[in-house]
């Protein structure tokens, strides 16, 4: 048989029919197979090996069998074949054929499928979208009976070929519109749902809704308030939100389902549901925002009718601001189109003049808490728009004033201002956000003088302890003031010199609330009418300042303050200072009192300080002043009269000053000043030959130690006698062991400090160490002399802290710790070596390294533990106090992670007399349960009773001791378990009700603190 | 408290009411209400000097000596109640005028340093019912947080009150007073009012 | 104050160890055995010894709330049963045999023996009964002289009478429910069947059964406040006043038979009160009482009032059987000693001022009655530290200090949890 060797090929072939057959045979749970049947006939089609009608003929006779299932099962492959044809492959009347193919049969299942896949194809023609749309409105409204899926494909359809082909869809009008309502009434499925409402929604935008308003509206609306709860793995992932959503849009499409949507919406209100009343409050507002406003101004009436009394009946915060913003919005929106009805009145006048009507009746009633609310609305309102507040201030200022006026008591005038303010509050917004120039008519205006006047008679006119009454006054004057362009500057002048008065004279111990908000007022102003505190504040409270200082301090300190308080704003700033420095010159001539000064020269610094985020160099502008101020106290000192700058005090105020304005200045500026004024006053004061021989030449100490912090350790800095360190070290330390004035000699420790830690170099480092090592104490006259120690203590802090010999430095102190004469000084001075210095900063240019404090601590700790034990008992409480004096200068992490060792060092503490290390323990304590109770749990028995002790003794324990115990015990509860404290709440009640007793105040507080705080522990006793 | 008895009760502002608590922590602002003077001058640190025991607290300085004493007195009482909520308004007795500084009395009693605290309220209204639960309040307060030197007597203002009598003498009786506060739904409301105290 | 200057002759002895740990309510002396039993706002009972001070046992879980009030049963011998009275609104009875335990009472020489006392608890006191019935707190308890009626009162206004009819089997016999308020005492009389309850109502009730049926037989309303306690005078205590043989004197002594034990009363009002029944016979109108139609009323009248010295509520008396001698505590800390003397002249000096010697407020009473003032002869102040004292109670004196069998010892319990032991001596002061 020849022939037989040609059958394979043939075979090869693709054969439409039995690949037709092949899919007709596969049964319903072969889909895969089946849809993978349906792509490689999609291919043949694609590559041209058959042609489309071979496919169509491979159907043919299933399509005409009397089978409904065979005949929607052939149609379905078609559609799978649709589906997988790439939208190109198609001729146009391939398309064509197919699509007039497919909706003769849309009633069999598959069609509609069918023509999904195929009008997405871009050779699908409106024409074709239009026949398919009919078709399906007219035969396909037995939807409803059909199966979700096919809902949903017939759905889908409508909503693809809408999508798709709008402009031809459109083209059907009415047809359309009425269609598919019908089509879509009483559909349930969500995702469907989905469909219908994207669908309703562009129809409600883009057609002509003619007289089918209502039905469309109804089609929608009959879902409303939509719940859906979606299954638990619900594949589509729709969302009751999603739902809410769309059906929403669709609400809100068009603005002639307004005469539908509010009335109903509305009437939802009712339910006292408040997740319904909050979908409601959404929907009305998605309306306000695309419905126009006279549809708005239809309905603005029945809105208020229903909201008000959401707002003054609210059960709920939330819910009244809802409706608060939903009146607002409408008054908003009908603001933006100024549409007007027949008789010219706008709308938006009508509706504000409606409710300011009511909420004026409302706030006849001032102490009832619905006028609080209506002062709500007007603000709501009157912030939304500048015609809106117009309308407002027109509409209830004049009643409101006559009411504030008529009313009785402080009380109900009280309320009113709040009112006042609550809308004045709102004018400042509004005029912020829409700047309006002086000419365009203004309401307010009309009413300014009469508020102003009212407000200022309130503040200044009322008994002084009506002290909310007055705040309120003032409140609303400052908003009056903070109006731009309302208020002349005349008119402002006069409300800040009231402020002046009540920041000047006012009881600020009594009513401190009035007299801080006075100056936060005047602060506020200086943004926007600086020029007015310029001119009449600050003169009037330099004029309170008095030249020669006076011993009242309360009275130049408060307009001192308050000066440097408005030196803070960059606009009054230098004004300030250089007014304060003519006060100081003022005060210098007039030998003024040496407080006065000091307090001018502090007030000084923190103005310029304060200016240091704005301009990096502001010094710059003062060194002159400070030069001056420099020369003086030079020429006083060697003069040796007396004068304020003799004054301790005063130099070291002076001191900080020119301090921060060298180093404030310019780089050229400060290498100047290293150059001549250091140099000048060194040479003058430092290294004379008559050494400090009198207390004010030592007190000159105090300026050097500061322009020693001030000057930078350039290579070339002019310190003269940096080359050998070793005279004028010996120098100091001779001068300072002697010095007995405490102040002066503590100038001269940190001067000491400053110079080793800042300037000393490798030689110079090696001196300071051969003084530490020799300083005597071996010789008992030292070792008794706490100021040697004192010389020590800072000579090794100012080597520790750059970290030169830090470890061999404290093996040598704790050394001494051991030693019979030196011992106990020595521990008390171990608080010196990481206490914080006020010059000894790095940004004074001292070397302080950051791990110091950390090796310090550990070293000091690992020492101390192993000593402790063998130490003698009149030892082991120096080992204490040092290590207390080191716990309290370190960083609290640092602590927490070595409280293993530190807990029994710790309650040994606690039983020691030393107050000041009791102190610091506690505070350790503190850290450690507030931030790792755990830390201290297996002690916790041990500190409470301690802790305790410490509380009820009042002999032996100070106050402050005794208030920082109780603190301590009141933060224990909440900190650890019940069942770690319940063992314990029985002494501490026992014990903290003793200290109840307490002679001291705020012992006696915290102790109440510390009972509650306990006693919550006992409360969940047993039921009952 | 099913329905509210006064829907309206008139508010005095917290700022009105006198207490020692807000001085106390403005005491320093006084006359520097903006701490110029404590931020400007870092505390005079040559003042600080270990060596010298001066270097502690002011406050601990007069502690044991006897000006350093400050007795309990009408206004630490009235500081440690004002604040204490109403049970039926989120508002202090204090701002409702439930307690007023000048309805406190302290006397001495007897031989030792006895004292007996009189608080007078005023009910919001005259026929509060919540006056007795108010008084158990303050009573509660007062007891955990007087030292047991102190009797506790609060008594409904004359005139201010339909069944002032009835209800001062329930306050009054220790044994009713002493089994409420073992009723645990009672204390729990009390818990409740007590919360806010400062 | 004439006679307030009294040489306090209390002193104290012992506090009982330990203390309980919050507000201790009451303290009942045991009639026969030398142990106080206390119950306290902790719920708990603690039987504390006389001899040493210290705890022999405690009775606790059995009530949900304070405990406020305990009475020992009379007449028992070989067992002990303790009824007791919570705020939980219900009354317990307790049972001990008390065989196992005399030695350990009497004996002196064991010291703090708190510890194996806390093991021994369980087995030692068996749980006999609750008596539920009282709507609310119940308040005080008390055994009638035979020891076959209980008595409780409670804040639900009633008093109940319960009757013992077998072994842990009682039966509700009356519910009297006439008071108008708390009813904050109750008290039997030393050997009638007649009862006394004290009330948040100003008024003192006494109660006889009349035809098997309870019933009130007289109101004694004079206390212008709540009445806190009761306390009946012993049987022949009267016998105890030094006498001097004269015509007043016996005659006194045979009007006292008649009329036979009386009752003190103490209230908020800061009084304290001595009633005395009028005898039958010779029965006469008298504001002081509510005559009420029926053969048993009676007529009670107010003998006398006490010195006045409290300055707060007073919670608590004692009538001295053996001694005649009344101490009351209260708020205000203080304990005072009162005590009748025979006064020839009482009709002269009648109307005494407070603090002073104070007689019979009643004319006709003093007429048919004359004869004895009740002066202050002990007092302490600040017995409790700061604390309120809630009770106090004579006992037989029972530690090594003792002088004689007949020597009586002033149990105080206090708002602090402690129970304090007092020793008052010896009378002999001249006329």
């Amino acid at each position: 048989m020849a022939m037989e060797g040609v059958i394979p090929a043939e075979q090869q072939v693709f054969d439409p029919v039995s690949q037709a057959r092949n899919y007709m045979h596969t049964d319903e749970n072969q889909k895969d197979s089946a849809e993978q049947l349906a792509r490689e006939t999609a291919s043949q089609l694609e590559e041209k090996n058959i042609t489309l009608i071979a496919v169509i003929e491979s159907i043919g006779e299933y399509m005409r069998d009397e089978d409904n299932t065979i005949r929607s099962k052939s149609l379905g492959y078609l559609a799978g074949i649709l589906e997988h044809l790439p939208s190109k492959t198609l001729s146009r009347q391939q398309v064509d054929v197919i699509c007039t193919f497919l909706v003769q049969r849309i009633e069999d299942g598959g069609a509609v499928e069918g023509l999904l896949a195929l009008q997405s194809s871009f050779r699908f023609s409106g024409d074709m979208a239009i026949t398919t749309t009919r078709a399906i409105l007219e035969n396909l409204q037995d939807i409803q009976t059909k199966p979700q899926r096919q809902r949903h494909s017939i759905i889908r359809l409508v909503h693809d070929l809408l999508g798709n082909h709008r402009n031809a869809i459109k083209t059907m009008g009415t047809v359309f519109l009425v269609g598919v309502i019908d089509l879509f009434g009483g559909e349930k499925d969500p995702r469907n749902l989905m469909l219908v409402f994207s669908v309703v929604y562009v129809v409600a935008m883009e057609w002509d809704l003619e007289n089918h308003v209502e039905s469309l509206f109804d089609s929608i609306f009959c879902y409303y308030p939509i719940t859906f709860r979606p299954p638990p793995n619900d594949p589509y992932r729709i969302t009751a939100q999603d739902l809410k959503l769309r059906l929403r849009q669709c609400i809100a499409a068009s603005s002639r389902f307004g005469e539908y949507a509010f009335p109903q919406l509305l009437e939802k209100l009712d339910s006292g549901s408040p997740n319904i009343k909050r979908d409601v409050f959404d929907t009305l507002m998605a309306c306000i925002e695309t419905y126009g406003a006279r549809v708005l101004a239809e309905h603005s009436n029945n809105l208020w009718e229903s909201l008000k009394y959401e707002v003054f009946h609210a059960q709920e915060e939330d819910l009244a601001d809802e409706a608060l913003k939903i009146v607002q919005a409408n008054a908003a929106r009908l603001c933006t189109e100024l549409a007007t009805d027949d008789n010219g009145i706008s709308f938006v006048k009508q509706y504000l003049d409606m409710i300011s009507k009511e909420c004026l009746e409302k706030l006849r009633e001032p102490q009832h808490k619905q006028a609080k609310y209506a002062s709500m609305i007007l603000a709501a309102l009157a912030v939304s728009d500048h015609r809106a507040l117009d309308e407002i201030t027109k509409a209830i200022f004049p009643s409101l004033l006559s009411l504030y006026q008529g009313a009785e008591t402080i009380e109900s005038r009280r309320s009113f201002l709040e009112c006042f303010l609550i809308i004045l509050g709102a004018a400042v917004d509004v005029f912020r956000a829409q700047p309006r120039s002086r000419t365009d008519h203004i309401p307010l205006e009309k009413f300014k003088d009469t508020l102003l006047q009212r407000f200022s008679q309130a503040l200044m006119g009322t008994a002084p302890e009506e002290m909310s009454y007055r705040i309120l006054a003032l409140s609303c004057l400052a908003k009056l003031s903070n109006i731009p362009s309302i208020l002349s500057d005349e008119e402002v002048g006069l409300a800040v010199q009231y402020f002046n008065e009540i920041v000047l004279t006012e009881d600020a111990d009594g009513r401190p609330d009035l007299v801080s908000k006075a100056i936060d007022t005047l602060l506020e102003l200086s943004e926007s009418r600086s020029q007015i505190l310029l001119n009449i504040t600050v003169p009037r409270l330099l004029a309170g300042l008095p030249d020669a200082g006076s011993t009242d301090t309360k009275r130049y300190q408060r307009g001192i303050s308050i000066l440097a308080r408005l030196s803070t704003k960059h606009n009054l700033s230098d004004t300030v200072i250089r007014r304060l420095f003519g006060r100081l010159d003022a005060a210098l001539i007039n030998t003024a009192t040496p407080q006065y000064c000091e307090a001018l020269l502090a007030a000084l610094a923190y103005a310029i300080k304060s200016q240091l985020p704005m301009q990096a160099h502001v010094g710059e502008n003062y060194v002159q002043k400070a030069t001056d101020l420099i020369k003086r106290s030079g020429e006083v000192a060697k003069a040796g009269v007396s004068d304020p700058l003799t004054n301790m005090g005063v130099l070291r105020a002076l001191g900080r000053l020119v301090c921060l304005i060298i180093q404030t200045a310019s780089d050229s500026t400060r290498a100047n000043f290293n150059n001549e004024v250091y140099t000048l006053f060194t040479n003058e004061f430092i290294i004379t030959d008559d050494k400090y021989s009198t207390v004010i030449k030592q007190q000159t100490i105090i300026l050097s130690t500061y322009f020693l912090a001030a000057i930078n350790d350039k290579p070339g800095s002019p310190l003269r006698y940096a080359a050998d360190h070793r005279p004028i070290l010996e120098d100091l330390v001779a001068i300072t062991i002697a010095s007995k004035e405490p102040g002066i000699q503590f100038a001269f420790l940190q001067h000491i400090t400053l110079l080793v830690n800042k300037f000393a170099d490798q030689s110079g480092l090696l001196v300071a160490w051969n003084i530490c090592k020799n300083i005597g104490l071996a010789d008992s006259r030292n070792a008794t002399n706490p100021d040697a120690v004192k010389v020590l203590m800072f000579l090794a802090k100012a080597q520790i802290l750059r970290m030169s010999n830090t470890k061999a430095l404290l093996d040598h102190l704790l050394g001494l710790l051991e030693m019979e004469d030196c011992g106990a000084l020595v521990a008390t001075g171990f608080e010196i070596l990481l206490s914080q210095d006020e010059v000894l900063t790095k940004q004074n240019g001292a070397k302080i390294r950051l791990l110091s404090g950390q090796v310090v601590f550990t070293h000091t700790l690992a020492h101390i533990t192993k000593a402790f034990t063998g130490a003698a008992p009149g030892v082991r409480p120096r080992y204490l106090i040092a290590l207390g004096g080191i716990l309290k200068h370190i960083d609290r992490q640092l602590v927490l992670s070595h409280m293993k060792e530190l807990n029994p060092l710790l309650l040994q503490s606690l039983i020691v007399p030393e107050t000041a290390l009791k102190g610091a323990v506690i505070s350790v304590l503190a850290i450690a349960i507030s931030e790792n109770p755990l830390s201290v749990e297996e002690h916790l028995s041990s500190i409470i009773a301690q802790l305790l002790q410490i509380a009820m003794n009042k002999a032996t324990n100070e106050a402050l001791l005794r208030l920082q115990a109780v603190r301590c015990l009141s933060m224990i509860p909440g900190k650890f378990k019940e069942f770690v404290l319940i063992p314990h709440t029985k002494t501490v009640d026992r014990d903290v009700v003793k200290v109840l007793d307490d002679p001291r105040r705020d012992v006696r507080k915290a102790a109440v603190d510390c009972r509650t705080a306990w006693l919550a522990l006992d409360e969940p006793d047993e039921d009952d | 408290m099913e329905s509210i008895q006064n829907a309206n009760p008139t508010i005095r502002a917290a700022s009105d009411l006198p207490t020692r608590r807000r001085k106390a922590s403005f005491s320093t602002a006084a006359s520097d209400p903006l701490g110029i003077f404590t931020q400007a001058i870092p505390s005079p640190s040559y003042n600080f000097d270990p060596f010298s025991s001066s270097s502690t607290s002011p406050i601990s300085s007069d502690s044991d000596s006897e000006e350093g004493t400050e007795p309990i007195d009408t206004q630490e009482i009235y500081d440690l109640i004002s604040t204490i909520s109403d049970p039926e308004h989120p508002l202090s007795l204090g701002s409702l005028a439930v307690v007023n500084l000048p309805d406190i009395y302290i006397r001495p009693l007897g031989a030792q340093d006895l004292q007996v605290v009189t608080v007078e309220i005023t009910p919001t209204i005259t026929h509060c019912s919540l006056a007795t639960l108010i008084g158990l309040g303050i009573r509660v307060r007062l007891e955990r947080c007087l030292p047991p030197r102190f009797r506790v007597d609060v008594r409904v203002k004359e005139g201010t009150h339909s069944t002032a009598e009835q209800v001062t003498k329930q306050l009054g009786d220790k044994e009713r007073v002493a089994a409420a506060m073992e009723n645990q739904q009672l204390m729990g409301v009390l818990k409740k009012m007590l919360e806010t105290c400062q | 104050m004439a006679n307030g200057t009294v040489q306090p002759r209390l002193h104290p002895i012992a506090d009982l160890n330990p203390p309980a740990s919050s507000r201790a309510w009451l303290s009942a002396p045991h009639p026969n055995l030398p142990i106080v039993a206390t119950c306290a706002s902790d719920k708990t009972i603690r039987i504390y010894s006389l001899s040493n001070f210290t705890q022999v046992s405690s009775i606790s879980g059995g009530h949900k709330r304070s405990v406020r009030s305990c009475a020992w049963k009379p007449n028992l011998k070989g067992e002990s049963s303790l009824a007791t009275a919570s705020f939980d609104s219900s009354v317990g009875i307790w049972r001990r045999d008390d065989t196992a335990h005399d030695a350990k009472e009497t004996d002196f020489t064991t010291g703090g023996q708190g510890d194996n006392a806390e093991e021994e608890e369980d087995e030692e006191w068996r749980f006999a009964l609750v008596l539920d019935g009282h709507d609310s707190e119940v308040k005080g308890v008390s055994w009638s002289a035979g020891g076959n009626f209980l008595a409780t009162c409670s804040r639900d206004k009633s008093v109940w009478i319960w009757e013992e009819v077998g072994d842990d089997d009682f039966e509700t016999i009356a519910v009297l429910q006439e008071h108008t308020a708390d009813v904050k005492c109750v008290a039997w009389h030393p050997e009638e069947e007649m009862l006394a309850s004290g009330s948040y109502d100003n008024d003192i009730r006494l109660w006889k059964e009349d035809a098997d049926d309870w019933t009130c037989i007289g109101v004694l309303s004079d206390h212008s406040n709540t009445v806190w306690s009761l306390a009946w005078e012993g049987l022949e205590s009267y016998k105890h006043i030094d006498s001097f043989t004269s015509p007043d004197h016996t005659a006194w002594l045979q009007r006292r038979q008649q009329s036979g034990p009386r009752l003190a009363s103490c209230s908020d009002d800061l009084h304290i009160k001595i009633w005395r029944r009028n005898p039958r016979e010779k029965q006469k109108q008298n504001p002081l009482s509510i005559i009420r139609s029926g053969s048993i009323e009676e007529e009670w009248v107010i003998e006398a009032e006490l010195p006045q010295r409290h300055d707060r509520t007073i919670y608590a008396i004692s009538w001295s059987a053996s001694t005649g001698m009344i101490v009351s505590a209260g708020s205000d800390g203080q304990i005072i000693v009162y005590r009748e003397k025979w006064q020839e002249d009482t009709l002269m000096t009648n109307n005494d001022t407070d603090g002073g010697p104070s007689t019979s407020v009643d004319e006709d009473a003093s007429k048919d009655i004359a004869g004895t003032t009740w002066h202050v002869v002990g007092e302490i102040t600040g017995a409790h530290g700061p604390f309120e004292i809630n009770h106090v109670a004579w006992a037989k004196r029972a530690d090594r200090g003792k002088t004689s069998d007949q020597e009586e010892v002033i149990i105080s319990t206090g708002d602090d949890g402690s129970v304090k032991v007092w020793s008052f001596s010896a009378i002999s002061e001249s006329p």
